[in-house]
């Protein structure tokens, strides 16, 4: 239909745009908004069919609000019709009404669809990876603000040993002389440790599973400050070729351990049990003054650090220690080791020789294991106790020593006065002052800190990081008889350490004798092994080796050949 | 016959107007995400006062950084749903920017304001007081969902009452 005719312009453009594949279909509509004419490709656009001298926006859609034009032309491009094409709407106003022309675009849709698409697709990824990156970062700066926070400092180091990452916290805590603590550098640089912590907290970092590993305490001056930190690693959850060290101020911690450690640690002596208290106080007391201290105690215990604490607490302190293991002594060359001898006086006396007691002139003597030494050389002892000097052999003439005598023994030493083997005025003098130490036995609450003492110890000598010790590791030691004390106890942990192997020392670590006692703790209706049985079966494990089972028993060498002579232990017993 | 009302949906892109007509209109919810290139007319009749009226619901393409809806496609608009993806900030920046263009160039229009994806909690940006704060400046706000249809109707309703009161 087209009652109204084309103005000659439209009619070449629209055959223009028809021959361009455009498909126009184009309408007049009247100023009062009927529709007049139509023409073209109407049916590509409208599914239902027109009517002439009704209101246009009636009956097409899109014409609503639109009309009338009031001499503005109007263009609504990519309209999709009723038939799901696309096409440009286009109202042209004209004398008397408006000309509506629609041209196909659904190519050109299509193609803008795709491109529009991906182009959308990408931005939305984007924005969702930066939104995620935010997230990200806000997690991240909550993490950090906590670790900040609890006083944590944190330290991300590379495979290569370089720091990526510090924490604020960290910066300050480890900020160097110059006030800066930058990534990028060598952790050894940041942390300028000794060798030996150096080297537990690079065990530390380079463990297969650190988080099985105990922390590793470390001592840092930073900024002229000593701070003592504890160090703990984990792997980075993100990459577990690279650690986060997480360090722990506990120098406040330290302080106070220290002041309490005071009253636990003397002079290399460790204890907190109410027995050993009162023997610290009584180091002290007869560290200042001259007298003869006799030293008692079962094997083991510790006499030789008893005498050395009173030697060190003592006005002698900077003169000389000597220890004189007496029961090592011949009877022939107790007097001239004692003593010293003059040149020719003897066999073998080539040279003049002076004795530990001048050898001791000005400091401290220790006459250790007193109760072994033969009754001729006793009498000398006396003398020189009594007189502050002493005789060489082969020489007639007294010399004057300024020595202080401790002696120390595990033997009952009135037993032995009355059995006639130790004199008994020598006694007297050389007990003016008595220092006792309690068996372990009698004081198993220090146990559990000699055995966190000692493996502590034992680690660091190893370079190796401190176990950790089991509850039922601690129930075995505390159920333990101890026959050799103290030195005992560190060889099992010795023992125990060399065997663990995933930082935490465990019941099967522990010598075979611990265990076997903690098992008849466990079945008491067993019998307990005597300590005949204890030496046999020591000697049996060593093969008759007397320094390892002396060491196995944690037992000096000499004691152990006074009980295999006090049981009459040979060879063919333990073979 | 019915009053036909021209509504224009506005908005930045994939911020789920298509979605939001086709749960309006067909209450379907479309997974798949297809922009919009142009625009599409849908059609609704609601009683409107006792008054049966059909809503030509014109679906535009969303704007983005090159390329602004045109004034051409609202005018003669009787009112606009700008629509809003509150787990994105910046669509809600959008749409303000959108309704003082279309203000400026064609006149003060009835709006509302749809907060879309509300029921994607986790990732929503736009807290309560943001929120109150549009509302201070007298904006009609209406949280909803397309997947869910939580708001929706809501949404129309409000602005079709709004037709209803700028009507002459």
């Amino acid at each position: 239909m087209n009652a109204t005719p084309l103005p000659p312009t439209v009619r070449i453009y629209l055959e223009a745009l028809l021959l361009n594949g455009r498909q126009p279909a184009y309408a007049f509509i009247a100023a009062d908004g009927t529709l007049q004419s139509w023409g073209g490709e109407m049916d590509r656009y409208l599914k239902q069919p027109l009517h002439k001298g009704r209101p246009a926006d009636d009956q097409i859609d899109a014409l609503v609000g639109l009309l009338p034009l009031e001499g503005e032309n109007a263009s609504i491009p990519h309209l999709m019709t009723d038939t799901y094409r696309s096409a440009d709407l286009h109202l042209v106003a004209e004398a008397g009404g408006a000309w509506m022309i629609l041209l196909d675009s659904t190519v050109e849709v299509h193609q803008q669809q795709t491109f529009q698409q991906q182009s959308n697709d990408l931005l939305l990824l984007k924005a969702r990876q930066l939104s995620m990156l935010a997230q990200l970062r806000a997690h991240n700066e909550h993490l950090e603000a906590i670790l900040n926070q609890l006083s944590v400092a944190a330290v991300r180091i590379a495979p290569d040993g370089t720091v990526t990452f510090l924490n604020a916290y960290a910066e300050r805590l480890l900020a160097t002389a110059d006030g800066t603590a930058a990534t990028g550098r060598p952790w050894q640089q940041l942390l300028p440790l000794d060798s030996q912590a150096a080297a537990a907290f690079a065990a530390l970092l380079t463990a297969e599973d650190p988080a099985a590993c105990a922390r590793v305490r470390l001592a840092l001056e930073t900024e002229g400050a000593l701070r003592h930190l504890e160090a703990d690693v984990r792997l980075d959850p993100r990459d577990p070729a690279f650690r986060i060290t997480y360090f722990y101020d506990i120098s406040e911690l330290q302080e106070l351990r220290g002041r309490l450690n005071e009253k636990s640690v003397f002079e290399k002596m460790t204890g907190k049990s109410e027995p050993m208290l009162r023997t610290f106080q009584l180091i002290r007391d007869v560290a200042r003054v001259h007298a003869t201290v006799l030293i008692e105690g079962e094997t083991g215990t510790g006499k030789e650090l008893v005498a050395r604490a009173i030697h060190a607490c003592s006005p002698r302190k900077d003169g000389p220690f000597i220890v004189v293991n007496c029961a090592g002594f011949t009877d022939s060359l107790i007097n001239s080791q004692l003593f010293g001898h003059k040149k020719g006086s003897f066999t073998d006396a080539v040279s003049n020789q002076i004795g530990v007691f001048e050898a001791a002139h000005g400091g401290t003597i220790l006459l250790d294991e007193i109760g072994d030494i033969p009754m001729n050389t006793q009498t000398r002892i006396l003398r020189a106790l009594e007189q502050r000097e002493i005789i060489r052999v082969g020489e007639t003439e007294a010399r004057k020593v300024d020595i202080r005598i401790l002696a120390a023994t595990n033997k009952n030493l009135e037993e032995e006065v009355k059995r006639g083997n130790f004199r008994l005025d020598l006694l007297y003098r050389i007990r003016v002052a008595r220092v006792v130490l309690p068996p372990l036995r009698e004081r198993r609450e220090d146990i559990p800190l000699l055995a966190r003492t000692f493996a502590a110890a034992v680690a660091a000598e190893n370079e190796m990081i401190a176990p950790v010790i089991g509850p039922d590791v601690l129930a075995a030691l505390m159920a333990y008889p101890w026959p050799g004390n103290v030195r005992e106890l560190r060889n099992a942990i010795e023992f125990a350490i060399i065997r663990c192997r995933d930082g935490m020392l465990r019941c099967h670590d522990l010598p075979p004798e611990i265990m076997t006692s903690a098992e008849n703790e466990q079945h008491p209706d067993a019998p307990a092994p005597s300590e005949k049985a204890q030496l046999l079966e020591a000697l049996r494990a060593e093969n008759g080796r007397r320094d390892e089972t002396a060491r196995r028993l944690g037992i000096s060498r000499a004691t152990l050949y006074r009980r295999m002579t006090h049981y009459h232990i040979t060879e063919a017993d333990w073979r | 016959m019915a009053l036909k009302r021209k509504i224009c949906m506005l908005g930045a892109f994939s911020v789920g107007k298509t979605s939001l007509v086709s749960r309006y209109v067909l209450s379907i919810f479309p997974e798949k995400y297809l922009t919009t290139v142009g625009v599409k007319i849908d059609k609704k009749t609601v009683e409107v006062n006792g008054q049966e009226t059909t809503l030509l619901i014109w679906d535009l393409y969303g704007e983005d950084a090159v390329q602004q809806v045109r004034s051409s496609y609202v005018r003669g608009a009787d009112g606009c749903l700008l629509v809003a993806d509150g787990t994105r900030p910046e669509t809600l920046e959008a749409a303000r920017r959108i309704r003082a263009r279309m203000e400026t160039e064609l006149g003060p229009l009835p709006f509302v304001l749809l907060l879309n994806k509300c029921d994607l909690q986790d990732e929503w940006c736009i807290d309560a007081h943001a929120l109150a704060a549009l509302q201070d400046e007298g904006w009609s706000v209406q949280r909803c969902s397309a997947r869910t249809g939580e708001g929706v109707e809501e949404g129309f309703r409000m602005l079709v009452g709004n037709l209803s009161e700028a009507a002459p």
